[in-house]
């Protein structure tokens, strides 16, 4: 045993392209499971271990006043099991209008959403003092002790900062609009009511934070109905579904990825094994008639694989693990805030390596039954190195006057097996590389759509402009029109969802494209977002029913445009169309130039967002997408290298006899170097040809796991599909040249002097 | 004037500090239209000498010139040329391509040669018009040794260099690929080199070479060589 051992290693060292290309996919694929179900699992472990420790509201209700009776009603609702009471206000820093923190008074204890306090006082009800968001503080040169001033509803109020802390509802928070949080401009801070004046208390309670079981929003539905209220539940709150969508995405892209290169690795597997043994018949008929058992030559040619599966597939696994969190961790620690966020090997996931050990056995397996069970005689004294070569009848093969191509086509056909395993190769090589890039262009689009086709404005200023004064001068200066975006309840027959509204008074800063992307011209009726339209299957000329969130009027409209709209997904309706049908419009925000002449640090300006801030916000945001699309790019010439590098190894070794025929009978190396790049370029035509759809459908695949809020459309340029091609053919080109190189060193002598 | 004169030939192959003389200082000489045998035992030189005589491996001193062409100032585009041009192998194991078919493995030789013997004419020759379409490995190991001599004979060479013909083949068969050669060399006045370790078939031999340990032991001219017929296997 110990000498069939060190037989097999030897075997492996002598035939080592091949099999470091098994190691190298098997390397990948568990590389990329291990290393994307530790980053994916370590975020939604961190994230529901905080969740969980600080107690998330399963609802949020929000109203401007909220009836006692009505609580202590809902409160006695049996699958509620409790309700905290909280007041939310909005301020700024005394010294900087721009910078906003959410500020809420809590009523007493503070059990539902609790703050994780990083640093100072845990929450007490009778600690006077605030509470600050820790990544504010930082950002802003907070520290424990310090006197913070905030103006809320122009009432300056000064708190010490008792405690530097993390909220679970702010694990997510961008500003309306924004795409990545901005922890120097926007923060929160709780304080309880004794901290707080009477004055400012008289604002009453507009919050309540509810744990219960069950359908909870039908619940509050039967106690509150809708007037006046605006509930969120959990699984819709960003800092919940966003993360959700997230992990989600990141696994749906790691299995694909995961997928192709396990197939691969199979493809390689097979064509190496075949090799082996095909090489090896001699010396299995020896064995046999020394004596060996069948058994034990099964065992040891299928370890040959086996052995180097299960190596590469545990160094790739651990590796994986390490490395793609520290990659992914960065990028992802600038979208969400958890105190904590460490990479989780998923329980089980460690079976991979054995899987695919075990896969490679079994393989193995069937390949070797083909060489093995044969009688010592039979295989001694048959000539293997020749295939069965049929008589091929195609008119159109015979007539071809080349002999090298009749040559290379009936090679093809003879070697039927490594052709395939060539041409899966090159596959799986062109579509990750298109797929990849596709990913990357697409989402570069994703931003100059956004920004240079659909958002033309410069300026978004958000606010109250009740101030009808400000409000025109504003409107002058910056060029700009009025905005009204807002919540509303969407209806149909069998389906009810929350997405967002836009009221347009013109199509100047904000245009509408149809599913063609051909801009269209809104009249009447509304546009509505095509992943909205695709989820409650809703048609153009079909009618909707909606009402703002907090009212119980319901509206009613017909969809006169499904519109492609990467962000706001949602109803846009122009002022005009709503003017007709009343329903109000608010201006939530103005759209347009930077304004040059009108202060915007008033008290009715919230916000103010730059195209150039919203621009690198979404780039950040796709950061980690693109992170992705990096190393899986990384992936495709790695596995496009190996594949085509192993099978023109394989090509060469197979046709090395021939070769070296041609050359005794007088062919120069160039001929015989054109008979082979012939070949591997005719595979690699029609892998590519193949390979680019692939990589469409894969790409298509991909960009269905982003998550709904976002309508990322693909977007392939030309140089896209050019560059899969051309990097395909160069990659197949320099490896061609790479082995071309060995036929000067072809041995006539001894090529020509052995059987086999 | 000799077609093929060697001069002081040898071939060494080195194993550390350890020569190891393949071909230890050989002359000789071939005149054009002879069938010559070269004999010995395994590890006499016999294929190496052949594989010299062929361009496919190079000698270590002395001189071999083939119609005035000293092969050993020959570069490797040039030795293929002159493989092309001058030579027709014919091997143990036929060395026929197998995804071609018989007519194609002979046609084939057009790609380096314009002025081949046609092909449909030269298998006739050898017998072989019936299997024209067919592969290499639906025929058996005489057919497929008597394409190889068609293969070698359609490039219209000077020299025919055959390393164990009939080594693979049972003695009927043999004989008969051997009869083909002789037949073929006379009809179409080529050279025929035949190495083999049957010493039976020296007496079909114009010239006889022997080699023992990679040195010439002795050379035989018949002055009557008899048919391949008439020899005992």
């Amino acid at each position: 045993m110990v000498m069939l051992i060190r037989k097999m290693l030897r075997d492996i060292w002598k035939n080592k392209v091949p099999f470091i290309a098994i190691f190298l996919m098997m390397f990948a694929s568990n590389f990329i499971f291990s290393g994307i179900t530790c980053e994916y699992n370590g975020i939604n472990k961190s994230f529901h271990s905080f969740v969980d420790k600080t107690n998330l509201a399963d609802a949020w209700i929000t109203s401007e006043t909220l009836d006692k009776a009505k609580v202590d009603e809902l409160e006695s609702k049996s699958n509620i099991l409790k309700i905290e009471k909280r007041l939310y206000l909005s301020s700024t820093l005394e010294h900087d209008k721009n910078k906003s923190v959410d500020f809420y008074v809590l009523d007493n204890q503070n059990s539902i959403s609790k703050i994780e306090v990083a640093d100072g006082e845990a929450y007490d009800t009778t600690k006077k003092g605030i509470w600050l968001d820790l990544l504010f503080a930082q950002e802003n040169d907070y520290a424990l002790h310090d006197k913070i001033v905030l103006n809320v509803n122009g009432q300056l109020i000064e708190n010490e900062i008792i405690g530097l802390c993390y909220s679970p509802e702010y694990i997510y928070n961008v500003n309306e609009g924004e795409m990545l949080p901005n922890h120097q401009k926007n923060g929160f801070a709780f304080v309880n009511k004794c901290s707080i004046q009477k004055d400012v208390l008289s604002v009453p309670y507009n919050q309540l934070l509810i744990k219960g079981t069950g359908n909870i929003e039908k619940t509050i539905d039967s106690v509150f109905g809708v007037q006046g209220i605006s509930v969120v539940m959990q699984k819709d709150h960003p800092s919940y579904s966003m993360i959700g969508d997230e992990v989600t995405q990141h696994k749906e892209i790691g299995l694909i990825f995961v997928a192709v290169f396990l197939f691969i690795a199979v493809l390689i597997t097979i064509t190496t094994v075949h090799r082996l043994l095909n090489s090896q018949r001699m010396q299995i008929g020896i064995l046999k008639a020394l004596g060996f058992h069948k058994s034990k030559l099964y065992l040891h040619y299928v370890s040959h694989s086996t052995f180097v599966c299960f190596i590469g597939a545990v160094i790739g696994w651990c590796i994986g693990s390490i490395i793609i969190p520290k990659l992914l961790y960065p990028t992802m620690g600038e979208m969400y805030v958890l105190p904590k966020l460490e990479p989780a090997i998923i329980q089980g996931s460690w079976c991979l390596p054995l899987v695919c050990a075990f896969l490679s056995f079994i393989v193995s397996m069937f390949i070797c039954r083909k060489y093995l069970n044969d009688n010592a005689s039979k295989i001694l004294y048959t000539n293997s190195g020749e295939k069965a070569m049929k008589e091929i009848s195609f008119h159109t093969l015979n007539r071809c006057r080349s002999f090298y191509k009749r040559w290379n086509i009936r090679d093809i056909f003879q070697n039927r097996l490594r052709s395939m395993m060539t041409i899966f190769g090159v596959i799986g090589c062109v579509s990750l590389l298109f797929s990849s890039m596709g990913l990357f262009t697409s989402m570069q689009n994703l931003t100059d759509w956004t920004f240079e086709k659909v958002q033309t404005f410069e300026t978004k200023i958000t606010g109250t402009f009740s101030d009808e004064t400000y409000r025109s001068e504003l409107l002058e200066d910056t060029f700009g029109e009025e905005l009204m975006e807002s919540s509303i309840v969407l209806k149909t027959e069998n389906n009810e969802k929350t997405t967002s509204f836009t009221g347009l008074k013109s199509q100047d800063y904000i245009r509408l494209y149809d599913t063609n992307d051909k801009q269209v011209t809104l009249k009447n009726g509304v546009a509505l977002s095509q992943n909205i339209a695709d989820e409650l299957s809703i048609r153009v000329g079909e009618r909707i029913r909606f009402r703002f969130s907090g009212t119980d009027k319901w509206y009613m409209s017909i969809v006169s445009e499904i519109i492609h709209t990467p962000m706001s997904q949602g109803v846009t309706m122009m002022k005009s169309d709503m003017d007709k049908e009343n329903i109000p419009f608010y201006t939530t925000s103005i759209i347009g130039y930077s304004p040059t002449n009108v202060k915007i640090d008033s008290d009715y300006v919230s916000n103010t967002q730059n195209k150039s801030d919203l621009k690198s916000g979404l780039d950040t945001m796709l950061d980690s997408s693109v992170m992705l699309c990096s190393l899986f790019l990384f992936m495709a010439i790695l596995l496009g290298s190996v594949i085509l590098y192993n099978l023109g190894t394989l090509s060469y070794m197979e046709r090395y006899r021939d070769m070296a025929t041609l050359k005794v009978l007088g062919f120069n190396n160039k001929r015989i170097k054109k008979l082979m790049i012939q070949q591997n370029l005719w595979l690699t035509f029609i892998g590519v040809i193949i390979g680019l759809p692939v990589g469409y459908i894969l790409l298509l695949v991909m960009l269905g796991t982003v998550q709904t809020s976002i309508d990322i459309s693909v977007y392939t340029p030309y140089y896209v599909y050019l560059a899969s091609l051309l990097g395909t053919f160069l990659l197949s080109w320099l490896i061609n040249k790479l082995l071309t190189q060995k036929i000067k060193y072809i041995d006539m002598v001894s090529a020509l002097k052995v059987n086999e | 004037m000799a077609m093929i004169l060697a001069k002081n030939v040898s071939k060494i192959y080195e194993n550390g500090a350890k020569k190891i003389y393949a071909l230890n200082h050989i002359n000789f000489e071939i005149n054009k239209g002879e069938f010559v045998v070269i004999l010995g035992q395994s590890g006499a030189g016999k294929s190496t000498l052949l594989n010299i005589l062929g361009g496919i491996d190079t000698l270590s001193s002395g001189e071999i010139t083939v119609n005035d062409t000293n092969l050993s100032a020959m570069n490797e585009r040039i030795l293929a040329d002159y493989r092309a041009n001058e030579i027709g192998f014919i091997f143990q194991f036929y060395n026929l391509i197998p995804t071609l078919t018989v007519y194609e493995n002979v046609a084939l030789m057009k790609d380096i040669k314009e002025d081949i013997l046609e092909p449909t004419a030269i298998l006739e020759r050898v017998g072989l018009k019936q299997h024209l379409k067919k592969f290499p490995n639906q025929l058996s190991g005489g057919e497929q040794q008597r394409v190889s001599i068609a293969r070698a004979v359609s490039k219209n060479p000077e020299i025919l260099l055959c390393d164990e013909p009939t080594g693979a083949l049972d003695s009927e068969t043999g004989c008969m690929v051997l009869e083909l050669i002789q037949d073929i060399c006379r009809e179409y006045q080529k050279t025929a080199i035949i190495v083999t370790h049957n010493a039976n078939i020296a007496k079909a031999a114009d010239k006889v070479i022997r080699l023992r340990n990679g040195k010439i032991t002795e050379i035989i001219e018949n002055e009557n060589p008899i048919s391949i017929k008439e020899v005992e296997w």
